[in-house]
């Protein structure tokens, strides 16, 4: 079935009454797209050919409070979707002052909704995108007028499947963070039960004056998960978004990462690490155009790939005329543990300004000979140096996290993925 | 002499296919301070790396006894637990590592080894902190990953501190001079005496005499192309600084 | 910046010295492309009709290709058949015997290029062939290689006189479909180079080729075919100019290198073609596949090169590192000014085990120049132990000028080692403060700069390349500065 079949097929026409006229138009969208492939430069290392023979269909929406499963240190509020639909029974609705925090479910409308999801991007390499605005169900908005001390989580959770068909969920999150404001939210995506399913979510940031969101993400799916994700944030001026991602699962995930810095001054910080073990490939495409002058955008991933998996990484910034003041660094480091394992990195700069400061590197290795000698010298067994060195290689990228229970929670969500993960 | 630490016979050793150690000859007890000095690629660094166990050092022949037991057929962090270490010349980064994690993770391994129940955070932080005082070493090393972002005094001063903490046998001190200002050099060979004890060797490989100052051996070793030429008092390391390499390897 | 974008504007102005035109008749085929031409082209040449029945192969193989549009270039449309595809200077109709019979004007042309060939050939014990616009004109040195057992000659020439060889090793690296450019070439290839050294030889001289594009609306199609057997060496130069023109002229070369077991080739390269004025008007479009095969174990291969011309360059000179322990290497200056676009960079393609390489790019960006870095690192599942080091730098001049990196990586062995570094930046202002401080001309510390910055890779060259291309480099950025 085409994409277009799949959406006029599954498209829930029943909810989100006002979303509907965005939707038709994704629907008529979809008549000429058709899914990526390796012709378009930004999938070349990753192909959605199974979902082109996947028949898509809705999952059943039920999840035990165990699936929800956060630490007792995280000191935030929850907000919980399973397969896509907000979950008011998983979920704490109390309110915060300066915040509101709602599923897109639970609104009749608003007037901002247009700035949203009138976003339509085009060609087949955007396709999902478009897929999404046909088919989601839910989502959540954040609004945030003043600094919040406390994170809010929302955690999104799939049913799995062993049936032919795939159970498929699409959400969108927009999150707004008004002049001054600073909050950090974290959205947790796990699968609720074991199975093949496939999870589309687009979170919509938009960070304004002076601003700071953090925003961290954890993908922790199950090995038959398929899962593709997007972001799309724009900074004003003297705004920061600092962005995390952490992937430890699933069998393929795709993120694309957009961000627009618009404001003079605004500061940018895109940090995660992966982990690909088993049979898993886990991309990552990032894109940051430094619009004006006097902007920083840094990008810090480190990756391990061990079994048979694959990991692809391409980071893009883009300075464009007269961005002068920029500083646009890249790191992609990599450690290769196994035999059937693969890395294919690609750091990119364009620069269209002369006044800039812009780097990148990228590494494919192994652990360092001499710091496991010195490890070993100290007493500390072979194996447990190992799982160090590779703890401590990954984990630098999550130190700039600094909601500490966030911090905390992502670093041990590492560690216990790197832990049980065979080389 | 049956119970020396260290008995070190006909070391032959080799790295990258070159013969490095050509039959080295050294013996130590409890509680003596060895000093081993010699000209650039003489293989003094070699030699704190074989005894260490570094797997890019290939052992050739001889034997090397520690304790009474074959060093040879230990693993090197078999051979940390049995109280062997190694100050390294250049101490190495280890970025994401946090310093106490790591000290606590090596000092538990080290007591387990021994059969001695582990430490817990609270009792690690107590004996960490009365080390650290006793070196004049302040606490915010603690929080910082290993080694990372440490000046030249920091790092070696850091050597010292682990070695304070872990409480080996024999410490080899690889150049532990090398780099230093002297104010810095006169911390390192502070902490160190502090930490000469009846029952610890010490080996100090250095080039230079002036560490031997500060660190007074008990025994001055020289070591030209491979092999111990002459040994001494601690008078010989003044004789070499006046006279220079050549005069031991000419002789 | 203490200077205006008006001044740097003023002061981007510059002339393409080697802009004149030689006036010898040639002998041109029609403008056009197809069967006939191609036919025409062997035919001239008495090639034999296996080469004839490839070219032919390539060209109907060329016909089903797109022209690649991957790279960061703005390419106006290129009408194929507009261009000429042969052009022989008419006097060398009867090839000359030796340098003695070279038409005067055209060693008049080398001369006012600054290569007094014969003089200068003697001199400094370089050998060299010339070949303006489609064929060869002559070989110098032909004799005392001969002696060495090495074989030096003109690709026609080396079709005629050793056919096995020419046909064993051509299009064994550039396989005659490989892309776009190389299918073209291969189909209408019009002369070039022919190099064998012999096993155990270190070739007694620097080899050396320049080649010019002269006539109106001709494309110049070269190939070079160098092969080097067990245990030689050889250093090989390649210089490169055209005359100005207002129209683009097309040059779409295909260059071969074979290292056969401890072989070694070390290929440099200085650029020169006319890079189009200062409005982008005219200018070479330089298309070029190049590429080495070290086939045999503890083989080498050494790219270097200085790219100051053409108004688009199109380039990855590559490395297949086939045999064990064989090594790579890469080293590139790219200048782009006025309107220039260079997309250049390379592949190295890991294969055996143990192999090793190293990049080394350095590009210069100044007015409204367009300069890419592309290159590609793979390492295949059984290359155990493959290390490569990439270091990319780029150098910003002037407000309007792109600087822009591509590095591809692709690892399948958990033994190999992959490091890449790139760093863009504008021309440091405290440096050339400080270089004015201490009474240095603002031109002067631009030049000293951007000699310092590009000193790995002129460190590669031959000595005499070098000089010329450190010359070349500042003429190129005469003004680019403020």
């Amino acid at each position: 079935m085409s994409l277009y079949e799949q959406a006029v097929a599954l498209a829930p026409v029943d909810r989100l009454v006002w979303a509907s006229q965005w939707r038709q138009q994704a629907i008529s969208a979809l008549q000429s797209v058709s899914l990526p492939s390796a012709r378009d430069e930004d999938w070349k290392y990753t192909t959605l050919r199974s979902l082109e023979r996947a028949q898509l269909v809705t999952a059943p929406r039920q999840a035990s409070n165990d699936a929800v499963s956060l630490p007792a240190s995280f000191a935030g509020r929850t907000l919980v979707f399973v397969d896509g639909h907000y979950d008011t029974s998983l979920s704490d609705s109390s309110a915060i002052d300066d915040l509101d925090v709602t599923a897109l479910s639970a609104i009749e409308s608003d007037p901002q909704f247009d700035n949203w999801l009138g976003k339509l991007p085009e060609g087949n390499a955007e396709s999902l995108a478009t897929l999404n605005t046909a088919m989601m169900t839910d989502g959540v908005l954040v609004r945030v007028g003043a600094t919040v001390a406390d994170p809010i989580a929302v955690v999104f959770l799939s049913n799995g499947s062993t049936e032919r068909a795939l159970p498929s969920s699409f959400v969108r999150n927009i999150i707004q963070a008004e002049s001054g404001a600073g909050v950090s939210i974290v959205e947790f995506h796990a699968s609720a039960t074991a199975g093949k399913s496939l999870s589309h979510s687009w979170t919509q940031l938009n960070v304004e004056k002076g601003a700071t969101v953090e925003l961290s993400r954890m993908y922790a799916h199950g090995e038959a998960a398929q899962l593709v994700t997007r972001l799309d944030a724009e900074l004003a001026a003297s705004s920061t978004l600092r962005l995390h991602n952490l992937d430890v699962g699933g069998k393929l995930t795709r993120h694309d990462i957009n961000v627009e810095l618009k404001g003079e001054g605004a500061n940018l910080l895109i940090g995660g690490a992966y982990v690909a073990d088993g049979r898993s490939h886990i991309d990552q495409h990032h894109r940051v155009d430094h619009r004006v002058p006097n902007c920083t955008s840094n990008d810090v991933f480190r990756g391990v790939v061990a079994g048979k998996g694959r990991a692809v990484f391409n980071a893009k910034a883009i300075v464009h005329p007269g961005a002068d003041g920029t500083e646009a660094h890249q790191n992609n480091a990599n450690l290769m543990l196994s035999r059937d394992s693969e890395v294919d990195t690609k750091p990119e700069l364009q620069i269209h300004a002369d006044d800039v400061k812009c780097s990148h590197g990228a590494t494919i290795g192994q652990l360092d000979e001499t710091a496991m000698f010195y490890l070993r010298t100290r007493a500390i067994a072979e194996a447990d140096a190992r799982a160090l060195l590779t703890e401590g290689f990954c984990t630098e990228a999550l130190q700039t996290i600094t909601d500490e229970s966030t911090r905390v929670w992502f670093t041990q969500a590492l560690a216990t993925k790197l832990r049980g993960q065979s080389t | 002499m049956s119970n020396a630490l260290l008995k070190v016979k006909n070391l032959h050793a080799r790295a990258d296919g070159k013969d490095i150690l050509k039959g080295l000859d050294i013996e130590v007890q409890p509680g003596e301070v060895h000093a081993i000095m010699g000209p650039n690629g003489s293989g003094k660094s070699t030699f704190g790396n074989v005894i260490a166990g570094r797997e890019s050092f290939e052992v050739t022949e001889g034997q090397i006894e520690y304790l009474g037991k074959d060093l040879l057929e230990l693993s090197t962090e078999e051979r940390a637990c049995e109280g062997i270490f190694l100050a390294f010349q250049y101490p190495v980064e280890i970025p994401g590592v946090n310093n106490t994690y790591f000290l606590k993770t090596a000092l538990n391994s080290i007591r387990r080894y021994r059969g001695e129940p582990e430490l817990d955070s609270m009792e690690f932080l107590k004996l960490v902190k009365r080390k650290l005082s006793v070196l004049h070493l302040k606490d915010d090393l603690l929080k910082r990953a290993v080694n990372e972002g440490f000046s030249g005094g920091e790092k070696k001063r850091n050597e010292i501190f682990q070695m304070a903490v872990l409480e080996p046998k024999l410490a080899i001190l690889d150049e532990t001079d090398s780099g230093l200002d002297i104010d810095s050099l006169k911390a390192v060979a502070d902490g160190v005496n502090r930490l000469r004890s009846e029952d610890r060797a010490i080996v100090v490989v250095t080039h230079y005499q002036r560490l031997l100052e500060y660190i007074v051996p008990d025994r001055v070793h020289v070591l030209a192309d491979g092999k111990i030429v002459r040994s001494g008092g601690k008078e010989l390391a003044l004789q070499l600084e006046e006279q220079g390499y050549g005069w031991v390897q000419s002789a | 910046m203490s200077t205006t974008d008006a001044e740097v504007r003023k002061l981007v102005g510059r002339t393409y010295e080697h802009g004149f035109v030689s006036d010898i008749e040639s002998d041109v085929a029609p403008p056009g492309l197809n069967e006939d031409v191609i036919a025409f082209i062997s035919a001239k040449k008495n090639e034999p009709s296996w080469l004839l029945e490839m070219r032919l192969e390539a060209y109907r193989h060329w016909l089903t290709m797109p022209q690649p549009d991957w790279a960061k270039l703005d390419i106006a449309p290129i009408d194929f058949q507009a261009i000429s595809y042969y052009s022989s200077p008419k006097s060398q109709k009867d090839r000359p015997k030796s340098l003695d019979e070279v038409d005067p004007k055209l060693l008049e042309t080398y001369e006012k290029l600054g290569i007094p060939l014969h003089e200068r050939a003697a001199l400094a014990g370089v050998a060299v062939d010339m070949v303006f616009d489609s064929v060869s004109v002559g070989t110098t040195f032909r004799e005392e290689l001969k002696k060495a057992g090495v074989i030096f000659c003109s690709f026609s020439e080396a079709v005629a006189e050793y056919p096995d060889l020419v046909r064993q090793y051509m299009c064994s690296v550039v396989p005659k479909g490989d892309n776009f450019f190389a299918a073209l070439n291969t189909a209408v290839f019009s002369d070039g180079s022919f190099v064998l050294i012999p096993k155990g030889v270190r070739c007694p001289m620097e080899l050396s080729t320049y080649f010019r594009i002269n006539e109106a609306n001709t494309g110049q199609f070269e190939r070079t075919l160098i092969v080097a057997e067990e245990g030689s060496h050889v250093s090989y130069l390649e210089g490169c100019t055209a005359p100005m023109r207002d129209e683009n002229q097309l040059h779409a070369a295909v260059v071969e290198l074979v290292a056969l077991e401890k072989a070694q080739i070390k290929y440099s390269t200085v650029q020169n073609w006319y890079p189009g004025d200062e409005n982008g008007q005219g200018g070479i479009y330089n298309f070029v596949t190049k590429r080495g095969d070290c086939r045999g174990d503890d083989s080498k291969i050494s790219w270097t090169q200085v790219e100051t011309g053409s108004a688009i360059t199109w380039k990855y000179p590559s490395c297949v590192l086939r045999g064990d322990r064989s090594s790579g290497e890469f080293y590139s200056v790219a200048l782009t000014h006025n309107y220039q676009q260079a997309d250049t960079g390379t592949k190295m393609i890991h294969l055996g085990k143990d192999t090793k390489s190293n990049i080394v790019s350095k590009g210069i960006s100044a007015g409204r120049g367009q300069n890419s870095y592309r290159g590609l690192v793979k390492v295949g599942r059984d290359a155990e132990n493959a290390r490569n080091f990439a270091q990319c730098d780029s150098l910003l001049i002037g407000p309007d000028c792109g600087a822009h990196t591509f590095p591809y990586i692709e690892s399948k062995n958990p033994t190999a080692r992959i490091e890449h570094e790139a760093t863009t930046s504008k021309i440091g202002e405290d440096q050339l403060f400080y270089c004015q401080q201490r009474g240095i001309g603002e031109e002067d510390a631009v030049s000293m700069i951007v000699d310092g910055f590009c000193r790995d890779v002129f460190r590669e060259l031959p000595m005499e390349f070098a000089v010329e291309a450190k010359k070349l480099l500042e003429v190129s950025l005469e003004g680019a500065v403020g």
